[in-house]
């Protein structure tokens, strides 16, 4: 259920890179606890782009983000306190186990006492296998590692989440199993922002939508607006429709 | 399909940038190291010049009595090996020159005595550039030949066409190491183009063939490094693994194994100092002289002690006919047995020497880098050889100095019993002008090659292993 | 935070194979040049005691520095005896390691080590600490919490700095208190106090690769290539810079040779003895005693005279080629640790001043006719001697170079882009 103040808002969001092109055009979104918002589009569409701006990792052109209410360019440590953030392909420290993996980011993210016990219950949470506990990330598979970098997330508790494609490369099992969670974070009444590609993931978790193209928002939907349009179709005419900028 | 694949590693090194990088450092570092190198040679051989000089001006107004009284010192200098511009070698460690006297010979301060100060980092010359710093691009350049490939991707590509492995790894180092070859090369030729307008003499005697052998040395060491790279770089799947891999190889070759050769030949044989063996053969000496001179006293005593006065003077005295060769008999049993001390005291030095050398050369041919240095420094002739020569000459040398100059003078020294000591001369005519000089004969090129058999066995070695690590490796290699 | 990132960082080093593959090299390095160079040391201990002047001989001669062990530096012209007879100072080739085969090689003393190796260890464990990490994501995961980046380097420099320089000075101390076991070995507390600060500009070089590894791995995208550029860097200010200056210096400074110059002195003693000869002859043998006395005094005037030109023009070549080496720091390392064990340039010049004065008080018991002659001494100079005279400007350089380097490592930080 929407509250009155999102907890992820984007307002008049641009970035034109050095290069001059022009990646995220006044861009204007908002997330709020309890929802889970998917950012849909091809490549160089701006999805990450967009993930960057809220993270800091690149300053924007004009606009703003904000993470439960704080300037991230203005007040960007105070921002991050309240994300958690999931990438493509976390490669984490590969000699270190899960356990550590997990313990040096909780630390970083401001949880520094934490048991090994409350470590392994939040990975069995994310339905990591308990062999895997204690071994070394290098032997991961890819579907573990993401599991490991949810658990990240979830351990963390900020009331925001980004994720930036967290099931490419995952078979069907283990995306699934990845949405399940994301599913009940959002019932936990975080603030999910997912970029992907993956159209059928994004409407079974998303609860709004959006087609991304050539760094604008081009289009938006409400789960019970899909009910009645069919998704695919509709991303496919847009990709294939002329180009936005002439 | 060799031709096409050696290009385009050619190209594609040559369109990187670490080719405009390396052939600036190789253009500026080599011929600046000659250049340096050549002047401070060219100072050493005006010294050299003047020294002889002085040397030849003083001993040419050498008298007799100077002979007599025993203070004559004749100094042997050593001229400065020219091919020291390209590697110093023991150049400045050998002693400049060798002092010969009545006694024996002694060996003089080294270059590196005086001004040693100036030495406290380290060396600068061409060989040492080519030992530490272009073998390790050599072996940058070779570490992601296949590795890199591989994370590309783009192996899997070359390797899905008609393509056989062992061209593709041929085509890989053929190409990469003419990208590194041609700057050197350049680098080398400029480097001698700029010692020929300061009046180097190329062709004087072998110097153009030992400059040859310099050069292809070094290009077949360069070669070297780049296959071991290329042999790590098909071990690896990861370009990382192979730099970490690579940098503990060139500090084994370069910094460990030639340091540890050494230092376990000496730990294993060590030889005594130069110092205590000069302090035995004085004591030898001493002794013998000792010996002898209380014998002539006693010899003396016994003919002339009730002869009648003046009959020593006198060279008909049936005491004299007594007396002459009875101590010439005595002197004579003296200097062979004087010899024979002095010259085992020596062999047994040199053998030590001879045996720490000779296994401190075998352990360190494990380091391809060891090998090349004692190779290369042999053919500019400040190496091994050049010192095993110089100490030949000054053996030789005390002899023609002893059959033209001490031995001219005959001393007699005579301790009698009741404490008295004599000293009475025989003295040759002596021709000061006209003394055998000091030379030093160079080893020849044939003979060079022979003696360094071994380094170039480990060089060949390490040319070939590598490479057949290399194709083994490759042709299981994991492309994916 | 700081502390969960040093943490980290050293955890991360242990775990990992080729940590200590380098840290066995490293310390398989340092313990053969103790033991050898101990060995060494010993063996010109020995040459001493044959070599040393008996009670009333006029001979200068040092016994070795047991710092040399550590330092070779100039040792082996320093301990050379000096024998001063009414012709002048004649030098002895002193006390050599029967090992002249160090002449190929140089001297794999620790400071050469250091110089060396623990450069390029320093150098592998900066290059790729941000790029690595920014290839496999983990950066921007770090950088996704409320932790500075100034905190992320500080963290990651002082954890990697950390597990260098704790197994170096273990290493380092051990060595160091094996050698004070054997009791002719004698390092004094003057020694150690040196020693001490002789590891302390270690410490201190080793930390400026370690910034420059981070600073080039804060410059590049990709780890391998800040490796090429930084091996490139590595090879010229190790080897070929700390060289080039002096033999540019060379070319730019013209001084005699000392062979030349010991010629020279024959010739003027011959002259001057020849000339007393012959003026005595003329005026009868009395006359000629004086004369003799009038005559010496003017070769070593002249001696002195010559000695003073050369070594003003020596000292020019020195100053010059120290201050064009200093512009790498592997020079500033070298001079400053040779200072500190007392086997530098500095020291061998105060020995030399030491010697000639010896000389001139010799030359006086000479005239007045005394054949008993004091004995040569010599103090080396204590720490707080050499860091006033120079010592503190190398170290001083290095810690100036450390800093502007982890300065700009932290600028290009600051702006990398983590994605």
């Amino acid at each position: 259920m929407p509250q009155s103040n999102p907890i992820l808002k984007a307002d008049d969001l641009s970035k034109r890179y050095e290069d001059g092109v022009l990646a995220l055009d006044h861009l204007n979104l908002d997330v709020h606890g309890g929802e889970a918002y998917c950012l849909l589009g091809a490549n160089g569409a701006g999805k990450t782009t967009t993930i960057n701006l809220f993270l800091n990792f690149i300053p924007p052109t004009t606009g703003t983000c904000f993470i439960t209410g704080i300037d991230v360019t203005k007040d960007p440590l105070e921002a991050k306190k309240h994300v958690a953030f999931v990438s493509e392909n976390v490669m984490l420290y590969g000699n270190f186990t899960a356990r550590q993996n997990l313990d040096f980011f909780a630390k970083l993210g401001g949880k520094p006492d934490l048991t090994k016990e409350q470590y392994y219950q939040v990975m069995r949470r994310v339905s990591l296998q308990e062999k895997a506990f204690e071994q070394r990330v290098k032997n991961f598979s890819k579907g573990m590692r993401q599991k490991l970098g949810i658990s990240i997330a979830v351990i963390k508790d900020a009331p925001a989440i980004l994720l930036d494609e967290p099931t490419s490369g995952l078979d069907p099992k283990a995306a699934e199993e990845f949405l399940e969670i994301l599913g009940e974070l959002k019932k936990e009444g975080k603030a999910i922002l997912m970029s992907t590609h993956d159209i059928f993931r994004a409407k079974e978790i998303g609860d709004r939508i959006g087609i991304m193209k050539e760094g604008r928002l081009v289009m938006e939907r409400t789960r019970e607006q899909l009910q009645y349009e069919d998704l695919v179709k509709i991303y496919i005419d847009y990709m294939k429709s002329e180009p936005l900028t002439a | 399909m060799l031709k096409t694949i050696v290009k385009k590693e050619l190209l594609e090194n040559i369109f990187s940038y670490r080719f405009p990088l390396f052939a600036l450092l190789c253009v500026v570092l080599i011929p600046l190291s000659m250049f340096v190198n050549n002047a401070q040679y060219a100072k050493h051989l005006r010294d050299y010049s003047e020294q002889v000089r002085l040397a030849d001006e003083s001993s040419s107004g050498l008298k007799i009595q100077d002979v007599m009284a025993g203070r004559v010192a004749i100094k042997g200098f050593r001229r400065p090996a020219l091919l020291s511009i390209f590697a110093q070698g023991f150049e400045n460690a050998l002693p400049r020159y060798y002092q010969f006297t009545q006694d024996g010979y002694a060996q003089g301060e080294s270059a590196s005595g005086d001004e040693s100060l100036l030495s406290t980092q380290g060396k600068f010359d061409f060989v040492f550039l080519v030992q530490m710093v272009i073998s390790l691009i050599g072996l940058l350049f070779a570490s992601d030949v296949i590795s890199g490939e591989k994370e590309s991707g783009t192996l899997r590509a070359m390797l899905s066409n008609r393509l056989p492995r062992d061209a593709v790894l041929i085509g890989k180092i053929g190409g990469g190491f003419l990208a590194l070859w041609a700057p050197f090369l350049v680098a080398f030729v400029l480097g001698v183009l700029l010692l020929l307008t300061g009046s180097f003499p190329l062709f004087a005697g072998d110097t153009a063939a030992r400059l040859a052998v310099l050069a292809l040395a070094a290009s077949a060491f360069v070669l070297i490094y780049y296959v071991i790279g290329t042999m790590v770089s098909t071990s690896s799947s990861k370009t990382r693994t192979s730099l970490v891999a690579i940098l503990l190889i060139w500090s084994g070759f370069q910094l460990v194994i030639p340091k540890l050769s050494d230092m376990f030949a000496a730990l294993i044989y060590p030889v005594r100092t130069e110092t205590q063996v000069s302090l035995e053969k004085s004591l030898v000496n001493n002794t013998i002289e000792t010996e002898t001179a209380k014998e002539l006293g006693r010899q003396y005593d016994l003919i002339f002690g009730s002869a009648k006065p003046g009959a020593a003077d006198e060279a008909n005295s049936p005491e004299r006919k007594k007396w002459d060769p009875l101590r010439d008999d005595i002197q004579l049993r003296a200097r062979e047995k004087k010899a024979q001390q002095i010259a085992a005291i020596e062999e047994t030095y040199a053998q030590q020497k001879r045996r720490q050398q000779n296994l401190a050369v075998n352990l360190s041919l494990i380091s391809p880098s060891a090998a090349f240095g004692r190779f290369v420094a042999d053919i500019c002739e400040t190496g091994d050889l050049a010192r095993t020569k110089y100490q030949e000459a000054v053996r030789s040398h005390q002899k023609a100095l002893d059959n033209a100059l001490f031995g001219r003078v005959k001393r007699t020294l005579m301790m009698h019993a009741g404490g008295g000591v004599s000293m009475s001369f025989q003295a040759q005519p002596v021709d000061p002008k006209n003394l055998p000089k000091f030379t030093v004969t160079p080893a020849s090129l044939p003979d060079t090659f022979k003696e360094n058999w071994r380094s170039l066995l480990a060089l060949a070695f390490w040319l070939v292993a590598p490479f057949a690590v290399a194709y083994t490796r490759f042709r299981n290699y994991d492309v994916r | 935070m700081v502390g969960t990132i040093i943490r980290k960082e050293i955890s991360a080093n242990l775990l990992s194979y080729k940590f200590f593959i380098v840290i066995l090299l490293t310390t398989l390095l340092l313990a053969t040049s103790f033991f050898v160079l101990y060995k060494d040391f010993k063996g010109r201990q020995a040459d001493y005691e044959l070599v040393r002047p008996k009670p009333g001989e006029a001979i200068a001669v040092l016994a070795p520095n047991p710092l040399s062990i550590f330092a070779k530096g100039l040792d082996e012209a320093m301990t050379r005896s000096f024998e001063v007879s009414p012709i002048g100072l004649q030098v002895r080739a002193g006390q050599k390691s029967g090992n002249a085969v160090f002449a190929f090689f140089p001297a794999p003393d620790f400071v050469y080590i250091v110089k060396v190796v623990l450069s390029l260890v320093a150098l592998l464990f900066g290059f790729d600490q941000i790029s690595r990490e920014r290839e496999t994501g983990v950066l921007r995961l770090m950088l996704s919490n409320s932790v500075s980046r100034a905190k992320v380097l500080a963290g990651k420099w002082l954890g990697n700095y950390l597990s260098l320089a704790v197994p170096f000075l273990l290493v380092a101390l051990i060595g160091f208190l094996l050698m004070t076991l054997d009791p002719q070995v004698r390092f004094g507390a003057a020694g150690t106090g040196c020693f001490l600060l002789l590891l302390a500009d270690a410490l201190l070089y080793i930390a400026l690769f370690l910034s420059l590894g981070i600073l080039v791995s804060a410059l590049t995208r990709r780890a391998a290539a800040s490796l090429v550029v930084l091996l490139l860097v590595w090879a010229v200010a190790v080897f070929v810079l700390p060289n080039l200056g002096t033999l540019v210096a060379r070319q730019l400074v013209d001084v005699p040779s000392v062979k030349a110059l010991s010629e020279k002195r024959q010739q003027t003693w011959t002259r001057e003895i020849l000339l007393a000869i012959v003026e005595g002859r003329a005026q009868g043998r009395q006359a000629g005693d004086v004369n003799r006395k009038t005559h010496l005094e003017a070769i070593n005037t002249e001696f002195d005279k010559l000695e003073h030109d050369y070594r003003l023009k020596f000292d020019r070549l020195v100053r010059l080629s120290k201050t064009i080496n200093r512009l790498s720091p592997a020079a500033s390392f070298v001079y400053a640790a040779t200072e500190l064990a007392g086997t530098g340039i500095g020291e061998e010049s105060r020995l030399k001043d030491e010697i000639i004065r010896y000389k001139n008080a010799v030359f006086q018991e000479f005239d007045q006719g005394r054949k008993d002659h004091a004995a040569f001494a010599y103090r080396y100079r204590s720490a707080g001697q050499v860091l006033a005279q120079g010592g503190m400007f190398d170290l001083g350089w290095l810690a100036a170079f450390t800093v502007v380097l982890f300065g700009l490592g932290f600028a290009a930080f600051a702006r990398y882009d983590v994605r």
